[in-house]
């Protein structure tokens, strides 16, 4: 082989490396919101609520916040989490692996009978002890909470060409009732492209 | 010139290009001369499927401490050893004293993308003190 189909051959071989992959039609790939890379899709899924949801948590657990727990387990109440999106979410989506989380945890528990606007998320274990507290005449201790939880999804869309960066950001407050102090604040975001083909139909 | 020496020349232009274009980015770092901390990194048995995943990504060694009282926390150092971006996935495994595995709400393949050359810490918090032990696996992630 001489010097020159040698050089022909690397040259090949370094455009061929070098040549974008086929374009695909819609294509959606997940990305560190760190990261530079630019990606995409327009809900999220599964796997990133565990993944925002995983995030706050250790970020809770690792605050001093639930140190300061005098009597562990402190009680916990569901607040407001406002959905800013332009999608319909369920928001257990997220609150619940946190409150199996803390569960699990043995720090904090989350009270099902004290809501927002006085509506329980389990009504029945309410009205029982309701009921109960009538045809016995003891006064049933239902715990108040010691924390509430509160926060909102938001969603901000940035468009550059055929791309669109979409990033959904968790905020959470733990609100500690007796004082009324945020004794603890996180902010997580999952930043995704979303690139459109260029003929479509 | 000779024509074989300026086809030389072309030739590492060529490469030196290709290696350009190809998206060589690392980082850069500063830090203090004489590091305050000691790191002191539990002893660990890697076990190697992949070993084009084990020069890949390298993993310095595994702190832990304990966080909130009595839940395990456990920190990885690790760098992509490549002089472009990678993206790996990782998850990590609780276990109880009994060795058994311990289900966690927050259990699922976690994505982090390094730089070329990108040193990071990866840390995760078992979220029941029942846990003493962990199992931490990695793959490359085709993202």
């Amino acid at each position: 082989m001489n010097q020159r189909t040698l050089f022909v051959a690397l040259l090949g071989a370094a455009a061929l490396a070098l040549a974008p992959a086929p374009a695909s039609a819609n294509t959606v790939k997940k990305v560190d919101p760190k990261s530079k890379v630019v990606v995409n899709a327009t809900q999220i899924s599964p796997s990133e609520w565990t993944e925002a949801a995983d995030k706050l948590v250790t970020n809770l657990l690792d605050s001093e916040v639930l140190l300061q727990i005098e009597h562990p387990p402190a009680v916990m109440a569901i607040s407001r989490i406002r959905n800013d999106t332009t999608m319909q979410i369920d928001i257990a989506s997220l609150t619940k692996k946190i409150r199996v989380a803390l569960n699990q945890s043995g720090k904090i528990l989350t009270t099902t009978t004290v809501g927002l606007g006085g509506q329980a998320e389990d009504p029945l274990a309410k009205e029982s002890a309701e009921y109960a507290q009538f045809m016995g005449g003891q006064k049933q201790e239902t715990k108040m909470p010691d924390y509430t939880l509160s926060g909102k999804i938001q969603e901000s869309r940035i468009k550059q060409g055929r791309e669109t960066l979409i990033t959904y950001t968790f905020q959470l407050s733990l609100t500690e009732v007796r004082s009324g102090l945020a004794v603890w604040e996180a902010e997580e975001a999952i930043a995704k492209t979303s690139k459109k083909s260029v003929v479509g139909w | 010139m000779t024509s074989f020496s300026m086809s030389k020349s072309l030739l590492v232009v060529s490469v030196a290009a290709a290696a350009l274009l190809s998206g060589c980015s690392t980082v850069n770092t500063i830090e203090r001369a004489s590091p305050q901390g000691r790191p002191a990194y539990v002893p660990d048995r890697r076990v190697v499927t992949d070993i084009d995943l084990a020069d890949s990504l390298h993993v310095f060694g595994i702190l832990q401490t304990y966080v909130s009282g009595d839940l395990l926390k456990i920190e990885m150092r690790v760098q992509n050893t490549h002089h472009h971006a990678k993206t790996y996935r990782y998850r990590i495994e609780w276990f109880g004293k009994d060795g058994m595995a311990l289900p966690s709400p927050t259990d699922a393949w976690k994505l982090v993308t390094l730089e070329g050359q990108e040193t990071a810490s990866l840390a995760a918090i078992a979220t029941t003190p029942r846990a003493v032990d962990f199992v931490i696996k990695f793959q490359h992630s085709s993202q």
